[in-house]
Order: C-alpha cells, then sequence, then structure tokens
C-alpha cells in the first residue's frame, strides 16, 4: 500500500511532461500549416491541406497550378528548412549547456559559427557559386570546432574551461579574418552580399539544399535524441559521472561531433542565426524541466516552432524581407532577459 | 564486498601523494579515513574510484584486480558519495536518484519501470521519497546528502564511499547523515568515510585508517587507533578524552 502511492505519483508527472511535449508539437503542427497561408501570394488554409494531401490522396483539384507551385517548390523546402534549422540550434544549445554544465553556453560556444562565417566569406570573396558557399561555410565551421577540440585536448587544466577558452580564442581569430576578408572584398557587390549572409536568411531555399543538408543533420539529431538521459550524467562532472558508470570522455567526445555537424550544417544554409541556441532550451527548461530525457525533445520541437515562426514575421512583416538573423537577436534577447529575471519554477 | 590494497603509491607530476599504502577495507564494516587535509584521503578514494591513472600498486575489489574493471563494471560495485552537490542544473530528486542506475542502463536508452522502482525503493530506504518532485538546489544541506546516499543505493553498489559527507552540514544534519551511515552498515553495506572530525569517528566507525603525509599511520578497531597522541601528531591539537555511560567523549585543551 505504502509503496504504490509513490509510483502513481510518479507516472502522473512524467504523464504531465510528456503532455507538455504533446501541446508543443501540436503548436509546431499547426504552425507549419499556417505558415503556407501566409505571403504576397495568400492560399487558403483549406486549400493549403488539400495541396498537400493531394499527391497521397485522389483529391479533386480545387486549386491553381501557380498557388500548387508556390506551396511544393517554394514554401514547402522554407518551411522545411525552417523547422531543421531551428531543430538543430536549438538542440545543439542544449546539449552543450549539458556538456560544458553551463547555461550560458549556445552553439556557437566552440566556434563553429565564426568558422562558418569565415568559410562563407572566402567563398563569396572568390567568386564560387552559392553551393559552393554552403559547403565551405560547413567545412570551416567544422575545421574550427576540431582546432578548438584539440587545442582543449593537449592544454593542461579543467577540461571544460580550457574547451571554452579554446573556443573563445579560436573564433575570435576567424572573426578577425572574416573582418579582414570584408575589408579587401569589393564594396559593390561582395561585401552586400558577405554582410547580408551573416545576418541569416532562409529566402531562396530549395528542394535540393533541404535534401543535402537533412543527411548530416539526420545524423547529428539521432545520435543525440537516443543519447538524452546520459546528457543528465554528464552535467554532474567527470567524477560523479565516472563513478555512475559513464565514461565521461567518450559521451562528451559523441555529443560534441552531433552538435558540431547539426550546428556546422544549419549555419552553412541560413547563416548566423543567433539567440535560438541559448534562450529556447532556456524557455524548455521552464516547462519540462531541466531532465534531458524531455528537455531534448522539447528544445528540438520548440526550436523548430520558434525559427519557423520568426520567419514568418521576416517575409510577412515589411514588404522586403528582413534577414531572419536580426529578427531572432531582436525577439530573443528581450525574451531571454524575461526568463532570467521570472522567478523561478516551470511555466 | 571488500577492499584490499596493497602498496598503492600515486603522484601528481612530481608531488608524492600516496606512498606505500596496504590496507584492507573489510566486509559489513563502516571504516573511517581519518587525517588532515592533504593527507592523501581523497587521492586514495579517487584510486579506488579509478579516476586516478597510472597509480602504483594493487587495488582488488572484491578480490578482483581493479584496474581490470571497465568504469561500468566498477560503478556496479562501488558508489560514491561526494562532499556536497553542485550540479548547475536543479534536477528533480527523483532525477537525480535514478541516475544511480545508469551503469544497468543501454547507453542509447533511458530508465524504464525497473530503475524507476530501484530509486524509489532507495528513496524509500532513506526517508527521502516525500521530495520526490523538489528540485534539488532548493534542498537543505542534510536533505542534498541524503539525495546523493539514495542515488548510491539506488546503483545497487556494496561498497559506499562516502567523502567528508558531514563536512557542510549542521549539527542535526551531521547526526543524521552518520547515523544513516550506520544504518547502512547494519544492512551489510561495507561503508569507508572520509572524516576530520575525531567525536564522528569515534562514536561512528568500526575501524580507523589514520593517514599523514599519504602514509597510513595507524589502522585497527577503532577503540584501539584513536588516541590523543594520533590527534596530536594529525592535527597539532592537545585532547582529552573522557568516559561517561554515554561513551568516550573528545575535549581539546
Amino acid at each position: 500500500m505504502n509503496s504504490q502511492k509513490p509510483e502513481t505519483a510518479l507516472k502522473a508527472d512524467n504523464k504531465h511532461e510528456n503532455l507538455r511535449i504533446i501541446i508543443l508539437f501540436a503548436l509546431l503542427a499547426a504552425t507549419f500549416l499556417i505558415s503556407f497561408s501566409f505571403g504576397r501570394y495568400a492560399i487558403d488554409i483549406s486549400q493549403v491541406v488539400r495541396i498537400l494531401l493531394s499527391p497521397v490522396f485522389p483529391i479533386e483539384q480545387t486549386w491553381t497550378p501557380q498557388m500548387e507551385t508556390v506551396v511544393f517548390n517554394i514554401r514547402l523546402p522554407r518551411i522545411l528548412l525552417a523547422c531543421l534549422v531551428g531543430c538543430c540550434l536549438s538542440a545543439a544549445g542544449a546539449s552543450y549547456q549539458g556538456v560544458f554544465q553551463n547555461p550560458m553556453s549556445s552553439p556557437d560556444i566552440l566556434g563553429a559559427s565564426s568558422g562558418a562565417a569565415f568559410g562563407a566569406a572566402l567563398a563569396i570573396l572568390l567568386g564560387m557559386s552559392s553551393a559552393i558557399i554552403t559547403v565551405m561555410a560547413f567545412s570551416f565551421s567544422l575545421i574550427a570546432v576540431v582546432i578548438v577540440y584539440f587545442i582543449g585536448q593537449r592544454a593542461p587544466g579543467k577540461r571544460i574551461v580550457t574547451f571554452i577558452l579554446a573556443g573563445i580564442m579560436v573564433g575570435s581569430i576567424f572573426s578577425s579574418a572574416t573582418s579582414f576578408i570584408k575589408l579587401v572584398a569589393d564594396p559593390t557587390n561582395q561585401l552586400p552580399a558577405i554582410t547580408y549572409w551573416m545576418m541569416g536568411s532562409l529566402s531562396g531555399t530549395k528542394k535540393a539544399t533541404v535534401a543535402y543538408i537533412l543527411i548530416p543533420m539526420l545524423i547529428g539529431l539521432i545520435p543525440l535524441y537516443l543519447l538524452k538521459w546520459r546528457i543528465n550524467i554528464l552535467t554532474l562532472g567527470d567524477e560523479e559521472a565516472e563513478a555512475l558508470g559513464v565514461s565521461p570522455s567518450r559521451m562528451r567526445l559523441a555529443v560534441i561531433l552531433c552538435s558540431t555537424l547539426i550546428t556546422a550544417a544549419s549555419v552553412s544554409v541560413s547563416g548566423m542565426i543567433g539567440w535560438i541556441g541559448l534562450v529556447i532550451p532556456h524557455l524548455c527548461r521552464k516547462i519540462v524541466g531541466n531532465n534531458y530525457k524531455y528537455l531534448m525533445p522539447a528544445s528540438m520541437i520548440s526550436g523548430a516552432w520558434f525559427l519557423l515562426a520568426v520567419d514568418n514575421l521576416s517575409r510577412n512583416l515589411l514588404a522586403t524581407e528582413i534577414p531572419i538573423g536580426i529578427l531572432t537577436s531582436f525577439i530573443g534577447a528581450p525574451f531571454f532577459i524575461y526568463l532570467i529575471t521570472k522567478k523561478e519554477g516551470k511555466i | 564486498m571488500s577492499i584490499k590494497i596493497e602498496n598503492l603509491s600515486y603522484a601528481y607530476e612530481k608531488n608524492q601523494v600516496l606512498c606505500g599504502i596496504n590496507t584492507t577495507i573489510h566486509e559489513g564494516s563502516l571504516t573511517a579515513l581519518f587525517g588532515p587535509n592533504g593527507s592523501g584521503k581523497s587521492t586514495l578514494f579517487k584510486c579506488i574510484l579509478g579516476l586516478c591513472k597510472g597509480y602504483g600498486g594493487k587495488i582488488y575489489i572484491n578480490g578482483t584486480d581493479a584496474s581490470l574493471l571497465n568504469v561500468r563494471q566498477k560503478s556496479k560495485q562501488i558508489a560514491y558519495i561526494p562532499q556536497t552537490h553542485n550540479t548547475v542544473f536543479g534536477y528533480s530528486v527523483l532525477d537525480m536518484v535514478i541516475m544511480g542506475t545508469a551503469h544497468q542502463v543501454s547507453s542509447l536508452s533511458s530508465p524504464s519501470e525497473k530503475e524507476l522502482r530501484q530509486a524509489r525503493a532507495a528513496m524509500e530506504k532513506v526517508g527521502i521519497e516525500h521530495l520526490s518532485g523538489r528540485s534539488i538546489n532548493r534542498l537543505s544541506g542534510g536533505e542534498q546528502q541524503l539525495v546523493l546516499i539514495a542515488r548510491a543505493l539506488a546503483q545497487s553498489a556494496k561498497i559506499l564511499l562516502m567523502d567528508e559527507p558531514t563536512s557542510a552540514l549542521d549539527y542535526g544534519n551531521q547526526l543524521l547523515i552518520l547515523r544513516q551511515a550506520e544504518q547502512l552498515r547494519n544492512e551489510g553495506y561495507t561503508v569507508l568515510m572520509s572524516s576530520h572530525n575525531p567525536q564522528h569517528v569515534m562514536n561512528h566507525s568500526d575501524r580507523t585508517i589514520a593517514m599523514f603525509g599519504g602514509k597510513i599511520v595507524a589502522d585497527d578497531v577503532t577503540e584501539s587507533v584513536l588516541t590523543p597522541e594520533l590527534i596530536q601528531k594529525l592535527y597539532g591539537v592537545k585532547t582529552i578524552f573522557s568516559e561517561s555511560e554515554h561513551g568516550k567523549s573528545i575535549m581539546p585543551l
């Protein structure tokens, strides 16, 4: 009798968190559908549903071919990419916060964004195509983190501190190099292109972009999702983790590898989009608590929702599209101030 | 479950911290590791836990060479209860206790009902089941220490290493934790507990290993080891031992 009560309570507790994750998912699904309607070429939501279902179900065509083109060729790739990038940046932020036992960690803590910016700026300076710009951004993002990892491994002292310090230094070197490229770039074409890339944007997303970037994103996201509960153990520090039967160095390497891969993939296709990796995990901590078993899926879903919602604003708020990085900072920073000044406890 | 240490030595770079340690932690005993700061107590703990790589000598856990056990195998036999809790994220008590079962959960999955039951049983054992949903960062020092003990019990290891478990606690909580350690010894756990407090050692341990300068200077049943001369040697403090019907008291002069 005595033992029954707490078990029921524990199950009820889990149910509570699972329910919140389901609500977040429903919010994402609703925003996903509504996003197809928004834009200069407005499409009724019922038409959107019919168009989206038409490849699978035999539905009588009540829409124009232009509508179908807008939905499948223009909006679907962009909406999918917004969800993927938001999901990745948020998951990477949550993971880095756990690995570095630091709630202020974000996806660019190991210099991934600075490396990507340098790669993209260099490619633009050399007059490369947009596909090569993406590849260069992705490659230099990984190179920056590999350099940080090797410095962090070799430097004496507490591993986590050396990683963070190496991240700051390597990030700074790549930022300086990017500044130099901006200095020597052609001010009429190349400089605006570099500046615009660094502001972050999802405009002009193609189906092919989504298809090829999905591969590294899934390679990073799936292990992070599976390892989610074990990230809790890493947050206790190396000694406690090892005493609990978890090898901290191997686990940390796996999480850093996956987080870096999804950060590099995201930044290479969207440019610099800040704040998501910091703000969304914090918001989710308020919603589902600190346990990564719930925090990781909640962060993935909320990140996807947040970037999708902000992208809707970026393409509909003004006559010209606002770079999404500007909006995520405008919305993310004040929201973060609200979160840190709010009294502790779940939302 | 016992621990046997043979000729253990360890150095941080050129600084020799442990030298020629030979001892046995007997099964079902509460053994105190007693000595001043820098005497090597924490390093000895770390060597037993496998956190200090490249030590000299041998450590046998229940007859098996500890260096042959991997992290997961070792955690099935030894649980560690740190001095304080210092995670930046305020996990719930249940979340914290269930982490003790990590060694039996596969790397790519989360705890199941079995682990949940184990965690609940551990919480019941130390009387903290009512704190299940509370954030560990909002508990008192004593309650936090009980959570760490519950996590060690959820680990299902029969050897418990307690690193100065009372050092950050008030008087009432110190007694609570020491009585809990005695209770666990009575239930068959092998407890090795480091301490600076001679009165705690006197009242609560069966055996005492006294350390000074990285060496064992005394190792026997507590009554015969703990003397005014030993305390003066270890801490430079003169004491007198007085005896009453309630036991021995140690007073500084």
